[in-house]
């Protein structure tokens, strides 16, 4: 059951993200679903599966979302996804406070690695957006479906 | 939280972490200084991923192309009416504006060699950097290739088609995104420059000399002189003229912006349009502004 639940999230989050791709010019809301699969995979699993997962995110929010330029946010969310596997597991994420600055300041910092390079490389000034505006909408989402009874109980969260 | 700890020394994680970070290097290197703009790993992540993107905006699309068309059936005659209306309209507005284009001989400089628009459907949006690029569901399977250019359905230039172009997708580089730029006219004053986005919905002029007035309101059409876009066809109005030393830097809204960007239409010839070596600059261009539908839309048999 949990297991069917995990991945009727990741399922959801995916879908979710190529609606939200799609329609982003008419709903105004910048989220990155896939960066909450990275979060929950990068807390909850090994070294691995984290390197795997964020490579993988990385490369296909490349394709979408790095102006032609492979590799940038693949880099950023390797990044990420170790930093927030190495620290998981020394802040008490039991206080949601630390789940949503955990999910918000991370994607944050990898979204800024991401603009760096796009500053550099294709002259793409930095986006508030992507920088703020994006982490503190997922750091929320994420932290609505941490905290949701249901959720809590079948994604293995505390 | 549950979490895993595995017995794996801290040196080892940074030398994996370190390698991993040195491929995704190796890769954003291939595409800046070797100038590849198609990677073997755009080429397998766009074949994998796209036609399950496709596959899920096409299912969208005939939802909600059923509740349209079946459930809100309500006021169908009087929209048809006025439909045939403006087809009407349109159809007497394109004889006047061939009329108009003939009585200058305009058509003797632009021979366009026009076979077919080919209709797309937006799939994906940058989320970053909405003004950046677009993905659309034609690809290689519809004779898709880069440099194709890209209007909307009413007739404002969009984009032009860059790599990745897979099987079933490609992206569109929008006219706002700051890489690139196009060759522009000021319509009244035949001001020419090269008009670069900045990933904003304000595109802006560089380097056009200060000896002749542009006013706000100024109509912006293509020039034809970069080769890639037709001329004359409409891009935006000017918003807003700041005066510099020597050069006016003048910012310009594009008309694209104002609709949402659902359906596009690609100019699928090898070669849209063959244009003397020196583009001509005819004494009076076709005033767009008046009617905004530009003439490559309409005389399409010529």
């Amino acid at each position: 059951m949990n297991r069917r639940f995990k991945v009727l999230i990741f399922l959801l989050l995916i879908i979710g993200q190529i609606i939200l791709q799609r329609y982003v010019q008419q709903l105004k809301i910048h989220l990155d679903l896939l960066y909450l699969i990275l979060v929950y995979i990068s807390v909850m699993s090994g070294f691995y599966k984290t390197l795997l997962t964020a490579s993988l995110i990385g490369l296909v929010t490349d394709y979408f979302c790095s102006a032609n330029l492979m590799g940038v946010f693949g880099f950023s969310r390797v990044i990420a996804g170790f930093i927030l596997n190495e620290v998981s597991h020394r802040i008490d994420l039991k206080n949601n406070i630390f789940v949503f600055l955990l999910i918000a300041v991370s994607l944050s910092f990898s979204n800024a690695i991401a603009n760096l390079f796009l500053y550099f490389i294709q002259g793409f000034s930095f986006n508030l957006d992507m920088l703020l505006y994006q982490p503190v909408l997922t750091g929320l989402l994420g932290l609505i479906i941490v905290t949701s009874s249901k959720a809590r109980m079948y994604l293995d969260v505390y | 939280m549950k979490t895993i700890t595995e017995n794996i020394s801290t040196e080892r994680k940074i030398v994996i972490v370190v390698t991993v970070l040195f491929l995704n290097l190796i890769l954003v290197s291939t595409g800046v200084v070797l100038q590849n703009d198609k990677t073997l790993f755009q080429s397998v992540v766009g074949f994998v991923v796209s036609p399950f993107q496709i596959g899920f905006q096409k299912s969208v699309d005939f939802i909600s192309h059923q509740f349209r068309h079946y459930l809100f059936l309500k006021n169908s005659f009087e929209r048809y009416y006025d439909l045939e209306k403006k087809y009407t309209e349109l159809i007497y507005q394109n004889y006047l504006l061939k009329k108009k284009i003939k009585d200058q001989d305009f058509l003797d400089s632009i021979k366009f060699k026009r076979t077919q628009f080919i209709k797309a459907d937006v799939i994906s949006i940058d989320v970053n950097f909405p003004l950046s690029s677009v993905f659309i569901d034609k690809g290689s399977k519809d004779k898709i290739k880069k440099d194709m250019i890209v209007l909307n359905n009413k007739g404002d230039i969009v984009g032009k088609i860059v790599e990745p172009i897979t099987f079933f997708s490609s992206r569109v580089r929008l006219i706002t995104c700051s890489v690139g730029g196009i060759g522009a006219y000021i319509e009244s004053d035949k001001l020419e420059g090269l008009l670069t986005g900045n990933n904003s919905n304000i595109c802006s002029f560089k380097y056009l000399i200060e000896n002749r007035m542009v006013t706000v309101g100024d109509m912006v059409i293509t020039s034809g002189t970069d080769r890639i876009f037709p001329p004359y066809i409409p891009i935006g109005r000017v918003v807003n003229v700041e005066q510099e030393t020597l050069t006016q830097k003048i910012d310009v809204e594009p008309f694209f912006l104002k609709n949402s960007l659902k359906q596009l239409i690609v100019i699928s010839n090898d070669q849209a349009f063959i244009i003397d070596d020196q583009p001509p600059i005819p004494e009076k261009l076709p005033m767009v502004s008046q009617n905004r539908t530009p003439h490559i839309l309409q005389d399409n048999n010529q």
